[in-house]
Formats: C-alpha cells, sequence, structure tokens
C-alpha cells in the first residue's frame, strides 16, 4: 500500500508542471501587452515600464518568466501579484474560493434535495402521472438556458418581491440561496432521471426480491435495501457537479455578482491580470489534483486489486 | 439625528429670506445631517490616494482625501489645505498651509506631508501608475529624477517651514493650483499605510477595511476642519456589472447607480426627475494616421469629417445620450471654443473636396476596440461615408482592447481611421490639446506635428494666467480645424439613476457624486 500511495503521489509532479506550464503559456501569449493594459489608452511612463518589467520578469522569454513563477510557488508558496493592484494572488483565492465553494454546496445540496425525491417518486410511480409529469418538467427546466433562468429568478424574486437579496454578499449565506437554487433547479433534470432509473434497476435485484418475500414492508424494502445501492452513482453524479461548479461557475457568479474564483479570472482576463489568471487557474490544479490523489488512495484502500495492478 | 429640529429651524431660516447653507446641523451645504447613502460602483483599482487612477476610485478617494487645493463649480482652484498660494512666475509657487487640519489618525498635516506623498508618488518601487502627473502634466522639478531612480527626494518641492511648501517647477504652468487638486497630490501620514485602510484627511475615514469586490464604508470625520458631511455613513457597494447595479435601485439595495447605456432611454421615462443627466469632461474621436497616404492630405481628412452626420447618430444610436463634438474640447472645458465647421455635417462640401483631393483609391481599414459599444456607431459612419462620399472598399477591424492598444503603438503608427477617447485629466482645454497633439506627446496616436500648434501651446503654458493664455488655447484649436488630425465625434455625457430614500444628489464636474452634500429622507 504505501509503495503505491509513494508511486501514485509521484505522478502528481509532471502532471502539475505539464499542466501549469500549459495555462501559463496560454496566458501570456494573449495577445497584447499586459502593462499597456493596465494603463489604457494612455501613454506607460518609460521609467514605470522598466519597473513592472523588472518587478514581474515580464520582458525575459517565457520559459525563464514560467520559472521564476514556478520557483515562487514551489519554494516560498508565493503565487504572484495582481499586476492591477499588486495584491497577492493567494489573497484573492482565499478571499473568493469560500465563495465559489458556499455556492457550490448550496447547489448541490439543493440538487439533491429535489432530485432524489422526485426520482424516487417517479420510480415508485413508473409510467403513472407523476411519472410523466416530473419528466416533462425538469426536461423543460435542463432546456431553459441557465442565464434566462438564473436572470428571471433574480428578477421576480430579487427585484419584484424583494424576498432575497438581488445581488453581492452582504448578507451571508442567505446571499447564496437564491443563484444556488437557480444552478439547482436547471442541472435537476439528470440527476432525477439517474435516481429513478437507478432504483428502478435496484428494485429488479434479487436481494430486493428476498426482502420482499421475507415480508419487509414497502417502506423498509426502499429506505434499508433499494435506495442505499441505488443512491451510489447519484452521488458519483453529484460529486462530479460540484467539482466542476468549484471551478468557477461563470455565469451564476456574474449575474448575482458573487466575487467568486470564476469571477475573479473572467474579469482579470481583459485587463491581462496574468498572475491572477494563472496564480487561480494553478492553485485549483493543485486542488484537484490533491483530490483525485485522495479518491485514488481511498480506492486502493478499499479495493486491493488496484494497488497491485 | 436632529432632524425635526433642523427642519424647523431651517422653515424659520427660508422665512425669514436667510441663507438656507446654514441649514444643515454641521454647517454642511443646505441639507439634513444623518443617515446612511448606499452608493453603487465597480471594484476600484486602488483607493489610496498615490495610485487613485480609475473613476471609482477617485469617487471613495475623494472623501478620503483633501489636497493643497479643489475645484468649485466654476472650475476654478479653491482653497483646501492650503489657504492662499502666490507665485510671480507660473514656475516657483509657495502654498500657505492652514495649521488646523489633521489626518484620521491625529496626526497633524503638514507640509512634509505633502513632500513625504510626493516623494512616495514618485518612487519607483511603490509602481504608481499616475506618476505622470508630478512629471509629465505639472513638470515639478525633480520628480523625474525620482521617478528614473536618481534620487529619492523631490527636489521641487520644499518645506519652508510646517505651513509653508515651496513648488518649483520645471517652466511654468498656470494650471499648478487646479492640478494640485488631484488626489494624487494628497498629503500623506508617515509610516506605513494600509492601501485597504488608507488614513487620509478628507470628510469622511474608513469604517474597518475595504472589503474586495464586496463594499468600502466610510464614516463622517468629526473632527474635519472644512464643513462636515452630510450622511453618517456612506457605504459603497461593489458591483462588477453596471446591469445589476441599476437593478439593485429598483430593489431598493441602492440610492444611486450608474445607468447601462441601452436602457438611458427606459430609465429616463421610468426614473422622472429621479433620472439624472450630466455632461462630464471626456470625448470620443476618430482619429487619422496623418503621415499615411491617403490621410496625410488634410482636404481627404476634412472630407471625411464633414461627411458625417454626428448628431443622427447620437440621436438614433445613443437616444440623445452624447453631445455631437463641435470641436476638440468639450464645452465645458475652460478654454473651449467649439464652433469647428469641419465638424458640421456638410456633404456637398465633403464630396467636393474628396474629389478635388483625388479620392481614396483601394481598400483601408477603421479600427476600434470590441465590447466598448462602437460597433454601431462605426458602422453608421461608414455608412454615411459610403453614401456621401462613396467609399465601399473599407474593412472594420475591431479587437479587444489590450490588443488594439498594441496596434496603435506599432511602430510607425497605425495605417487606418481609428477609434478612441479621452477623459481629462484636470479641468482646461489645454488638457484635450497637449496631450493628443503636442508633436512629442506619447499619447498623439495621429503622428500629428504641426509646429505652430506647439507654438501656441507654448505661449499658453507662457501665459500670466490661465484666462490670459485662452487666445492663445484658441489659436491652437483653430490650427486643429484647419488640420483636423482627427475627427471628434461626442462629447460624454454620464447617466445615473436614485432612489427615493435620497435627494440633493449633485455631481462635480467629473462626474463623481458630490456624497458628501446627499441628504437622506428619513
Amino acid at each position: 500500500m504505501l509503495g503505491y500511495a509513494i508511486r501514485r503521489t509521484l505522478q502528481i509532479i509532471p502532471v502539475f508542471f505539464i499542466a501549469t506550464f500549459l495555462i501559463f503559456v496560454v496566458v501570456w501569449w494573449l495577445p497584447g501587452d499586459p502593462i499597456q493594459a493596465q494603463f489604457g489608452e494612455r501613454t506607460v511612463p518609460e521609467n514605470t515600464r522598466a519597473q513592472y518589467e523588472e518587478r514581474y520578469h515580464l520582458n525575459e522569454p517565457i520559459h525563464v518568466q514560467y520559472w521564476e513563477y514556478i520557483s515562487g510557488i514551489v519554494f516560498k508558496a508565493d503565487f504572484g501579484e495582481s499586476l492591477r493592484t499588486q495584491r497577492p494572488v493567494r489573497d484573492i483565492f482565499l478571499e473568493s474560493f469560500p465563495r465559489t465553494l458556499r455556492l457550490a454546496g448550496l447547489a448541490v445540496l439543493f440538487e439533491a434535495l429535489m432530485a432524489i425525491p422526485i426520482g424516487v417518486l417517479a420510480a415508485r410511480n413508473r409510467g403513472k402521472w407523476f411519472d410523466n409529469s416530473s419528466l416533462v418538467v425538469t426536461i423543460v427546466l435542463l432546456s431553459i438556458p441557465p442565464f434566462v433562468m438564473l436572470a428571471v429568478l433574480q428578477l421576480v424574486f430579487g427585484v419584484k418581491l424583494r424576498l432575497f437579496p438581488v445581488s453581492g454578499i452582504r448578507d451571508g449565506l442567505w446571499s447564496y440561496v437564491l443563484p444556488a437554487f437557480g444552478i439547482a433547479i436547471t442541472t435537476m433534470a439528470t440527476t432525477a432521471r439517474l435516481m429513478r432509473g437507478s432504483l428502478i434497476d435496484t428494485y429488479r435485484e434479487d436481494y430486493i426480491r428476498t426482502a420482499r418475500a421475507k415480508g419487509a414492508s414497502e417502506r423498509r424494502v426502499l429506505s434499508i435495501h433499494a435506495l442505499r445501492n441505488a443512491l451510489i452513482p447519484v452521488i458519483t453524479v453529484l460529486g462530479i457537479t460540484l467539482g466542476a461548479l468549484i471551478g468557477g461557475t461563470i455565469v451564476t457568479e456574474g449575474i448575482f455578482q458573487i466575487p467568486g474564483v470564476g469571477f475573479q479570472i473572467v474579469r482579470s482576463i481583459p485587463s491581462r491580470d496574468g498572475f491572477v489568471i494563472v496564480g487561480i487557474s494553478t492553485i485549483l490544479v493543485i486542488v484537484y489534483l490533491l483530490i483525485n490523489l485522495i479518491v485514488d488512495l481511498l480506492y486502493a484502500l478499499l479495493d486491493p486489486r488496484i494497488r497491485y495492478d | 439625528m436632529t432632524t425635526k429640529s433642523t427642519l424647523r429651524l431651517c422653515a424659520a431660516a427660508l422665512a425669514l429670506a436667510l441663507v438656507a447653507a446654514a441649514c444643515g446641523s454641521d454647517g454642511g451645504s443646505g441639507g439634513d445631517a444623518g443617515g446612511e447613502v448606499t452608493y453603487g460602483i465597480v471594484e476600484p483599482t486602488w483607493i489610496d490616494s498615490f495610485n487613485v487612477q480609475d473613476s471609482e476610485g477617485f469617487e471613495v478617494a475623494r472623501l478620503l482625501y483633501d489636497g493643497l487645493t479643489d475645484l468649485n463649480s466654476d472650475l476654478e482652484a479653491v482653497p483646501a489645505v492650503a489657504e492662499s498660494w502666490e507665485t510671480d512666475d507660473n514656475t516657483v509657487w509657495t502654498f500657505t498651509l492652514r495649521d488646523d487640519v489633521k489626518f484620521h489618525d491625529g496626526t497633524a498635516v503638514t507640509a512634509q506631508s505633502f513632500i513625504t506623498a510626493f516623494n512616495y508618488v514618485a518612487n519607483p518601487e511603490n509602481l504608481s501608475d499616475v506618476t505622470y502627473y508630478g512629471s509629465y502634466i505639472t513638470g515639478i522639478s525633480g520628480w523625474g529624477d525620482v521617478e528614473s531612480g536618481d534620487a529619492t527626494e523631490v527636489a521641487g518641492a520644499v518645506a519652508i517651514d510646517d505651513t509653508t511648501l515651496e513648488i518649483t517647477l520645471d517652466g511654468p504652468y498656470p494650471l499648478l493650483p487646479k492640478a494640485m487638486a488631484h488626489p494624487v497630490f494628497s498629503p500623506r501620514a508617515a509610516g506605513d499605510i494600509d492601501p485597504d485602510a488608507p488614513i487620509g484627511n478628507g470628510p469622511y475615514m474608513m469604517d474597518g477595511s475595504w472589503q474586495h469586490d464586496v463594499q468600502i464604508r466610510v464614516l463622517r470625520n468629526d473632527d474635519y476642519y472644512g464643513d462636515k458631511g452630510l450622511p453618517d455613513a456612506i457605504t459603497f457597494r461593489i458591483f462588477d456589472s453596471i446591469e445589476t447595479m441599476f437593478l439593485e435601485v429598483a430593489a431598493g439595495g441602492l440610492d444611486v447607480a450608474d445607468v447601462p447605456p441601452e436602457q438611458i432611454g427606459s430609465a429616463r421615462a421610468e426614473y422622472g426627475d429621479k433620472f439624472i443627466e450630466l455632461d462630464i469632461g471626456s470625448y470620443n474621436y476618430l482619429g487619422f494616421p496623418t503621415t499615411v497616404a491617403p490621410f496625410d492630405n488634410p482636404d481627404i481628412r476634412r472630407a471625411l469629417s464633414m461627411a458625417i452626420d454626428r448628431e443622427t447618430i447620437v440621436d438614433q444610436i445613443f437616444e440623445g445620450s452624447r453631445a455631437a463634438a463641435n470641436g476638440f474640447a468639450p464645452p465645458l472645458a475652460p478654454g473651449a471654443t467649439g464652433g469647428c465647421e469641419n465638424t458640421e455635417h456638410n456633404p456637398e462640401m465633403a464630396k467636393e473636396l474628396f474629389d478635388a483631393a483625388g479620392g481614396i483609391d483601394g481598400s483601408f481599414s477603421v479600427y476600434f476596440n470590441s465590447g466598448g459599444g462602437h460597433e454601431d456607431w462605426i458602422e453608421a459612419v461608414a455608412n454615411q461615408w459610403e453614401q456621401t462620399l462613396g467609399i465601399t472598399d473599407l474593412e472594420f477591424v475591431g479587437q479587444e482592447f489590450a490588443p488594439y492598444l498594441d496596434v496603435l503603438q506599432a511602430d510607425g503608427g497605425i495605417d487606418g481611421p481609428y477609434r478612441l477617447g479621452w477623459l481629462w485629466d484636470l479641468p482646461s482645454a489645454e488638457n484635450f490639446l497637449s496631450p493628443l497633439f503636442l508633436s512629442e506627446s506619447g499619447d498623439n496616436f495621429s503622428l500629428y506635428n504641426n509646429p505652430d500648434f506647439d507654438a501656441a501651446i507654448d505661449e499658453f503654458k507662457g501665459a500670466e494666467s490661465e484666462t490670459d493664455g485662452f487666445g492663445a488655447l484658441e489659436d491652437a484649436q483653430n490650427i486643429l480645424c484647419e488640420d483636423m488630425p482627427v475627427a471628434p465625434m461626442f462629447f460624454g455625457t454620464a447617466q445615473k439613476v436614485v432612489s427615493d430614500n435620497v435627494s440633493n444628489v449633485t455631481y462635480t464636474v467629473f462626474g463623481y457624486t458630490e456624497l458628501e452634500n446627499v441628504t437622506v429622507n428619513q
């Protein structure tokens, strides 16, 4: 097990360098001089330009720039600073990431709370009106583009009815409820259908027939026997959704003005604030790599076949 | 709060025909003190005076800081920290400071506080993006040496004593007192200052730190030496999208917000007298590459300008929310002349000039930055060129702003007409002329070079006072009108909406809200 853990950990090193190098190159090869972008249509004074170039190594070849940057990360946990405001990228990330996590977490929670009961009810009433109508409703919700759905929710529940904050995060967790709900109802359809299908399949299993045969109540069959197994693929999908949302829910963060990581990256592109884009992306790469590592090690722990491969 | 008694006093005062300005409980500007104003801005780049550079930063910094001077509504410099100033030659200036001005931390503001600020701004290690105010715009002696790292102290700024500051310039500049109203010349407290919680000397002070992307809150400074602000607190809520900011006013989450360009028409109808429109010191132009054929021929440039029907574009595309440009500086800028004939729509004359000059052979490109709302009007201009002059062979080159700036800066300059704008640094027509058209200026993207124009600007700078130099500025604008290195297009306006929660919302000539004078309805 230890050997596998070491091998698996060493594997993430080249992946880290390749991924960050690609991000770095793509960002710094975007057309447009990053120093000029800070000054708009005004000429950059010569001395100021020289200062920027020296401080950020901007006139060095790209591989030198990359090395300066990555060695800062590896040796000093320094993810660079914003060209625009000179704020450390680490601070920007630590500020914005919890907001994205809150939004994504709440969205997945709402999705689970809606999709699982709908899927279960649909499976148990297979072919009946609830099954059919829930199919229609969830497909309709799925087919509405998220930005339309979010803007409508904002207008109706925020501006008109004033039940929720229209934008911003000044009301704590309450600020995240409406946008998270918006994400949840647009992504709910697939999860609800998956729950339904998975439960129908599980009901066909022998052990369910055994449970029924020994006289267990229908409620007990569902909650103790069927649901547990049927939930496995659903939870996997919810986990994947959470992962995707953590990368930044750009549209939602934009409409509801939630300054999460997607919001920071999007804002930094036109101003060519390269270190913010690269820095935040790099931290996200690290987060993904670590999560994958942990998951793989857990699998190996659970299933001995994996670690001997 | 003193609301009720103040109201009664006010009514009595008005009945007695006394001056309404005495009615604020703190001697403010006529409203009732108290309450909190919530104001929408985009995330500023900086709010610390040494690097304030965008309008949202100015909105905050003008409350946190007071410089030597301030500008009144007639765009004249008036005393702030300096109670008076004098000069014999517009080169050596002596400012006499008040002795009762304090920073928010209680320490005194002295002449040395300004020198600390100047040295800090000019120091290249601090990466100020606005250090050019000290060198390029005002020409304070020795500022450039600090910028280049050859000195650590600006030689041209000397504290004679605590209340006497002497500033020496490289050459005469009659606008120095106006320039000193810019936040970059604000005094700086001693020691390290947290850029997220700057210590200023203005009518409001920070309440905690700047919460990036969320809000900045400031509280009234009750130890302020001048007229105290009316609202107890002002919260700047930060938005990245003007659309959302605008929605928040309707939802009761904001008291004042900008209006997105596409909503100006509906906002004007919906908000009535709560819709505010004001002229600001900015303009848009179409520049010509004056060294590239056929644009090197002034007749071609005049014809292209005269073929544009600016009024129609303003009405149809901007719903009247801009002003058609009639000169090289907006009318509110002191010294602006306007009335340039070559900016008037004159299709017959345009066609005549165009044909006599041999027209344009082959195709050319028109450059602009995409995403800034310029596509529609540039296309309208091209249509008018086609209808009036028969130009059909042109290509639109729209680019994101950052790569667009590279094209403008390319060696040898750009090779076709290009869209650009200018927002003034200080309220004078000169600031629209020198940066864009002086032969040596880095912002002169049309590569215009006319020694007569340069001489006229020199004459202005050598004039005894700003108004004495107006003649020279008029000459300079006449030369530009004759040469048409650019076709001026529109002068800027700003649109805001305010909630029912506040009244007496007024603006400076820069378009900044005078939040210190806003009355909160209670």
